[in-house]
């Protein structure tokens, strides 16, 4: 998907990236990268209660890089405790 | 024609270049001159104090660690995973730890109450994307003193962080001759 077809281009670009990812240790490059953007666009979004859209999509998208990072990376699950 | 300096220019230049120059250094150096110790008040809040930083990503930790050191925390060490943690923990005794959740290998509860019995007094920080994972008392009993989200601005981040720590938050360091 192009950048300008997608709504938060700035970090739904890097996460696409690691969804599609098939390489374990590219993998890890490219979560990593999606959740410096994320992290970066949390930043910004900080200091109002704005943007309820996008934060959502951020949980959503976050959700998905754990599930990749316990699954396929054998990151340890903290859900179990 | 060779263009001639200005002699005010001149007088400037021979003031910062002679040896009475820390005179005019805001007073920091001042007083050496007149004998005695000099102490030097590092006003940024963290006074130098030593914060580990334990987050598997790089660029996270970079832009953590910038904050702090602005701030006059000193980074004393970092890790990307739990169990390099303890053992930077074990080394350098920080004075504070922001510890990431979602880590390889180890990650920040399985790390925390190890901290904790390593590092009794030390105040451990969840530094996370999911704070919502945790419930306060959950942490609590883990060893963590706080839980702060990687949504917040970094400069909340540090406000709570300064909460966690003893004051007076000044530290005097000497000036070596």
């Amino acid at each position: 998907m192009a950048d300008e077809e997608l709504r938060y281009p700035h970090w739904q670009g890097p996460y696409l990236a690691a969804l599609s990812e098939s390489n374990s240790s590219e993998l890890l490059k490219k979560i990593q990268a999606a959740e410096f953007a994320i992290y970066e666009r949390c930043q910004i979004l900080a200091p109002g209660s704005d943007h309820l859209a996008e934060r959502e999509a951020i949980a959503d998208a976050l959700a998905e890089l754990r599930r990749l990072q316990r699954d396929k990376l054998s990151f340890p699950d903290f859900t179990e405790r | 024609m060779k263009p001639r300096a200005e002699p005010k220019y001149l007088i400037l230049l021979m003031v910062l270049n002679s040896p009475f120059r820390s005179h005019y250094d805001w007073g920091i150096r001042f007083p050496r001159a007149i004998g005695g110790p000099v102490k030097r008040i590092d006003k940024r809040k963290g006074g130098g104090r030593t914060i580990l930083i334990v987050d598997d990503n790089r660029e996270i930790r970079r832009a953590v660690s910038q904050a702090f050191l602005s701030d006059g925390f000193r980074i004393c060490g970092e890790a990307d995973n739990g169990r390099d943690a303890i053992r930077l923990c074990r080394e350098l005794r920080p004075d504070i730890i922001l510890l990431d959740l979602s880590m390889p290998i180890m990650n920040g509860l399985q790390a925390a109450p190890e901290l904790r019995q390593i590092a009794p007094r030390t105040p451990i920080v969840l530094f996370t994307m999911y704070a919502n994972a945790l419930q306060p008392d959950q942490a609590a009993a883990l060893g963590i003193n706080l839980v702060v989200s990687k949504y917040d601005a970094l400069s909340e981040v540090i406000e709570k962080v300064h909460a966690l720590l003893p004051q007076p938050p000044e530290k005097a360091e000497g000036v070596s001759a």
